[in-house]
């Protein structure tokens, strides 16, 4: 068939040399992969028709409801322990453990642990603390809260793509005990976690800024340098503006991009199969859920806390700088 | 996230206002990439421009470039907040 024309052509094309003893050529591996996928999803409309059926058994979005596993209600106040808290709790063991196991573990000669460790190091507290905040003795106060803020988000958004048995709206049942089906959810993926430590960087940069310049002369320094007068009023309430915006963005970006990154996977891989009721839907897009995942998990979890961790010593550094 | 399942029955019986929160989710997520897709690929390549000028600089761009490509990715998560705001609570 055409297939078998192609892996011929490929043959003649790709390996010019010694193609002929191997057979099959890359091009020609490749078309087959492509034309067996494509039978696969034709078979899949021919078996179960192009045409979706309704579903209402499984709800693929119940994987981002938070179900309260041990109800707590103190004062009207919704404490109950969920999932989140779950992950919340995983994160900080996870940082927690990994501190004291390199603290532990430090060594003369280096080894790849030790290698790994010093390159973490280098990175919290060179590039991110010292490069941004100017003072050495400050920056030496706010390592340890930059180190930890970068480690604790890294392990939560790591551990946000890790499958764990956190589904209890669908359970499975295995010698007659129902377990919770596996699911992916972040700690960060919801945007109270985000904005609480968004909230700690803001008031944390404002107080060492009024600390370290006084009250008026904090908010004077918000205004750059040189301007002076009537002009110095409209700048004045932009940067103030730009000042709660940075609320609003810190935590937004972080949040969203857990969020969206968690929806992908769950709409391509199978989520959107699901709804719609299309079996060969799957097929198609379950490669591009594998694609997500690793550019989630090799980029955006890394690049986030990173992000996350640097801003906020670029924020304190700027909170403290001697000119705008 | 009962995201999914209105935008994908938003047909016919249930058309309106759904439908409306629909083409809002979705035009509001797709002009809102526009831009940080053109921010992102300007990036990019003048990252790579610097690094064909000065290879000996490529560390210290590098490091730049994932903070300016962060910083311009997340536009498009805010443009998403904006539309699901409009899906859900407008």
């Amino acid at each position: 068939m055409e297939a078998g024309t192609a892996t011929v052509k490929g043959g003649g094309t790709a390996a010019p040399g010694g193609g002929e003893k191997r057979g099959i050529s890359t091009l020609g591996k490749v078309v087959i992969a492509l034309a067996v996928y494509f039978a696969l999803m034709v078979a899949l409309v021919v078996i179960f028709g192009a045409s979706g059926t309704e579903n209402e058994d499984f709800k693929p979005q119940e994987e981002f409801k938070l179900e309260p596993w041990i109800p707590i209600h103190i004062g009207g106040i919704d404490m109950s322990i969920n999932k989140a808290v779950l992950y919340l709790f995983l994160a900080c063991g996870a940082t927690c453990y990994a501190m004291v196991y390199v603290a532990k573990r430090m060594m003369t000669r280096p080894n790849r642990v030790q290698t790994a460790v010093e390159a973490a190091y280098d990175l919290t507290a060179n590039t991110m603390t010292r490069e941004n905040i100017a003072d050495s003795k400050l920056a030496g106060r706010w390592f340890a809260f930059i180190a930890t803020v970068f480690f604790f988000l890294w392990f939560s958004n790591i551990i946000g793509f890790i499958p764990l048995p956190i589904n209890s709206a669908e359970s499975v049942d295995i010698f007659g005990i129902a377990f919770p089906s596996f699911a992916l959810y972040a700690a960060t993926a919801n945007i109270s976690v985000p904005l609480v430590l968004t909230l700690i960087v803001w008031f944390s940069y404002h107080i060492e800024g009024v600390r370290k310049k006084g009250l008026f002369g904090y908010l004077k320094s918000w205004v750059p340098a040189g301007i002076t007068g009537f002009t110095a009023v409209p700048i004045f309430f932009i940067e103030a503006l730009s000042h709660f915006v940075r609320l609003i963005s810190l935590s937004a970006r972080l949040f969203a991009n857990m969020l969206a990154g968690h929806l992908l996977i769950l709409i391509m891989g199978g989520g959107m199969a699901v709804l719609l009721g299309l079996a060969y839907i799957g097929v198609a897009t379950l490669p591009i859920a594998v694609a997500f995942y690793i550019f989630e998990v090799g980029l955006v979890a890394s690049l986030q806390a990173f992000i996350f961790a640097i801003l906020s010593a670029i924020y304190l550094g700027g909170a403290v700088a001697d000119e705008h | 996230m009962d995201v999914i399942v209105p935008i994908a029955q938003a047909s016919a019986e249930t058309a309106g206002l759904d439908a409306a929160k629909a083409i809002a989710l979705g035009l509001g997520t797709g002009f809102g990439a526009i831009g940080p897709g053109i921010g992102v690929g300007y990036i990019f390549g003048k990252t790579i421009e610097s690094v064909t000028r000065q290879p000996e600089m490529r560390g210290e761009i590098q490091s730049i470039m994932w903070l300016g490509f962060a910083l311009t990715e997340a536009i498009v998560f805010y443009a998403l907040m904006m539309s699901l705001v409009a899906f859900f609570i407008a």
